[in-house]
């Protein structure tokens, strides 16, 4: 009860960061009196910014915590499994060819490719759980450099929209893709939630999950569709934020246990109340210029990523 | 009158290009206990997990109580059939309660409350009440089993199915987890389990099935199947057979090869 409280606070005061901080930093009661058009910044820039960061900090967390179920790996998340990577070079593509509005078909489609990919080579070579996030790893930076090779053949005008926020950046998403990223990613975690006890059978053992009744294959493709799906609307608002999918469902799991029905919903409002924090501190740190939030949240991700391995060495 | 469950076809099955089971047939009796024995390899595993359902014949029947095992559905199958897998490995920590809860998965679905007396009612019965609110790596060996057999309970099947749920226990932890299977199968149960131990096998079940090389060598009473010449042609191996005066039970005593050779030729 005491642990749903702290989760409760702990949003809250994200959002009140989120929305009071900035650029500029408002105090409630400046809130009710604004000009035109610091109401027009305040309504049209700076709330769809945190419900970006929460929608994406969000989806991230859930496609996390249920990758590493699936896949019986505590590493496994979009991004170092290189779903991320792929999406964000399906972007790219997709904006050459493409128009901004086809920027989350590019996507999903990059994802899919590239998570099809890894789970075929891990399939055929019997890669280890470690051996599969080396893999995914080494994608992502195969995409990256793909897509700074685009951007740099293409002269960086053509491109309709900054492509380099593809490295994590909340600054510039379209407020079209964030509507129905919104909608597509919460119908996703009602799925994943009412989910919630397949994952819990199937984290433990896949032929005991079998003769408990549960239809293996046909449970886990279509949270793979999911997980693509959520991981490429993210991409699609934010470019690839690393770290947030790892870290977010390990302290939801140490602080809840395993029960999915519970840590998934927690992984959810605990990640997107971590992306609005760690986006309200790449906002303020060296006001007014704008760091990009990839920036913190590698930095704490990173941080964490290695006390993990320090922790669980025995996997390697 | 005793009704046959499994009736087994001409089956047909194999990993990939390696051919493990060819025209396999067998009939399986209800409310035995069976023991399934024979050397590592020998196709035990494969042949629990193609009644299990886990996997699919190439060719031939598995018939369950005369339907084909692949037009009943998983869910349908798991309300009757249980299995416990020879190992199960945690990549997360879970509490025993909730380990245990996930075998009324059949009856509950995604949806409906689990109902926690079945939990609490089993853990009474196999003593491990005191585990329910512990994390499973806090659980030594010996008791894990004990929990894993208590959530196959939780499951209420008819018929069970164990992969060498004695392997790695002590002696004291292998009876114990064979005194509760014992009593299944007194109230009707069908226990169908995998073994290493003859010995147990000879003590605890009514019917045994020998494997050798992928095929079933012999099958039936146990005084009929471990006979000593069985045995020394499937395990390639000398043994002791004699009926154990205390338990009067078969006893199967391997004999070591630095032993026989001492022994002059007579005695051999």
């Amino acid at each position: 009860m005491k642990k749903n409280f702290l989760i409760v606070i702990f949003f809250l005061l994200a959002i009140y960061f989120g929305i009071f901080f900035g650029s500029k930093i408002y105090s409630p009661k400046e809130i009710l009196n604004l000009s035109e058009i610091e109401k027009t910044i305040f309504l049209k820039i700076r709330i769809p910014r945190v419900i970006c960061a929460f929608i994406v900090g969000a989806g991230l967390s859930i496609s996390g915590c249920v990758l590493q179920s699936i896949l019986k790996n505590p590493l496994a998340e979009s991004y170092t499994l290189g779903i991320s990577g792929g999406a964000s070079l399906g972007i790219a593509i997709g904006v050459l060819i493409g128009n901004i509005n086809s920027i989350p078909f590019f996507s999903f489609m990059g994802s899919i490719l590239s998570f099809f990919l890894i789970l075929t080579i891990s399939f055929f070579k019997k890669f280890s759980t470690t051996s599969i996030i080396l893999a995914g790893i080494s994608l992502n930076f195969i995409s990256s450099s793909l897509v700074l090779f685009l951007v740099s053949i293409v002269s960086y005008e053509k491109f309709p929209l900054r492509i380099l926020f593809l490295f994590g950046d909340l600054s510039s998403f379209s407020s079209k893709i964030l509507l129905y990223s919104s909608i597509l990613i919460f119908l996703s975690f009602i799925f994943l939630v009412y989910s919630g006890r397949v994952y819990d059978i199937l984290s433990i053992d896949e032929e005991k999950a079998k003769t408990l009744g549960i239809n293996v294959n046909f449970e886990k493709y279509i949270t793979y569709f999911i997980i693509c799906l959520i991981s490429s609307l993210c991409v699609s608002l934010s470019g690839i934020i690393g770290f947030v999918g790892l870290i977010i469902p390990h302290i939801a799991r140490g602080l809840f246990g395993s029960i999915h029905k519970k840590i998934i919903p927690i992984s959810f409002i605990l990640g997107g109340s971590f992306l609005i924090f760690c986006d309200t501190i790449s906002r303020v740190i060296i006001r007014p210029v704008e760091i990009p939030v990839g920036v913190i949240t590698g930095f704490f991700g990173g941080i964490f990523f290695l006390t993990l391995l320090i922790k669980t060495e025995k996997i390697w | 009158m005793v009704k046959k469950i499994y009736e087994i076809k001409n089956l047909n099955f194999s990993y990939g290009k390696n051919k493990v089971f060819e025209d396999l047939n067998i009939d399986i009796y209800g409310n035995e206990f069976i023991g399934i024995v024979g050397p590592n390899g020998g196709g035990k595993t494969t042949f629990l997990k193609l009644i299990a359902k886990i996997l699919v014949p190439e060719s031939g029947f598995i018939l369950y109580n005369g339907k084909d095992l692949k037009r009943i559905k998983n869910i349908e199958y798991a309300k009757e059939v249980a299995y416990l897998p020879s190992e199960i490995r945690f990549t997360f920590d879970i509490t025993v309660k909730d380990f245990l809860l996930y075998g009324r998965y059949p009856f509950e679905g995604r949806f409906k409350k689990e109902k926690e007396d079945i939990i609490y009612e089993v853990s009474k019965n196999l003593n491990i009440e005191i585990f329910l609110n512990k994390k499973i790596s806090q659980i030594s060996e010996g008791e894990k089993q004990r929990i894993f057999i208590a959530q196959v309970i939780v499951q209420n099947p008819q018929i069970i199915l164990l992969d060498e749920p004695t392997s790695h226990l002590d002696i004291g932890y292998q009876f114990q987890i064979m005194d509760i299977l014992k009593n299944l199968n007194e109230k009707g149960k069908t226990i169908i389990s995998i073994l290493h131990d003859l010995n147990l096998a000879s003590h605890y079940c009514s019917k045994i099935i020998l494997f050798k090389n992928c095929k079933i060598y012999k099958s039936g009473n146990v005084e009929d199947v471990l006979t000593y010449q069985n045995i020394e042609d499937v395990y390639n191996t000398k043994v002791l057979v004699y009926r154990n005066p205390f338990t009067k039970k078969i006893n199967v005593f391997g004999i070591p090869s630095y032993i026989l050779h001492s022994l002059s030729p007579l005695e051999n």
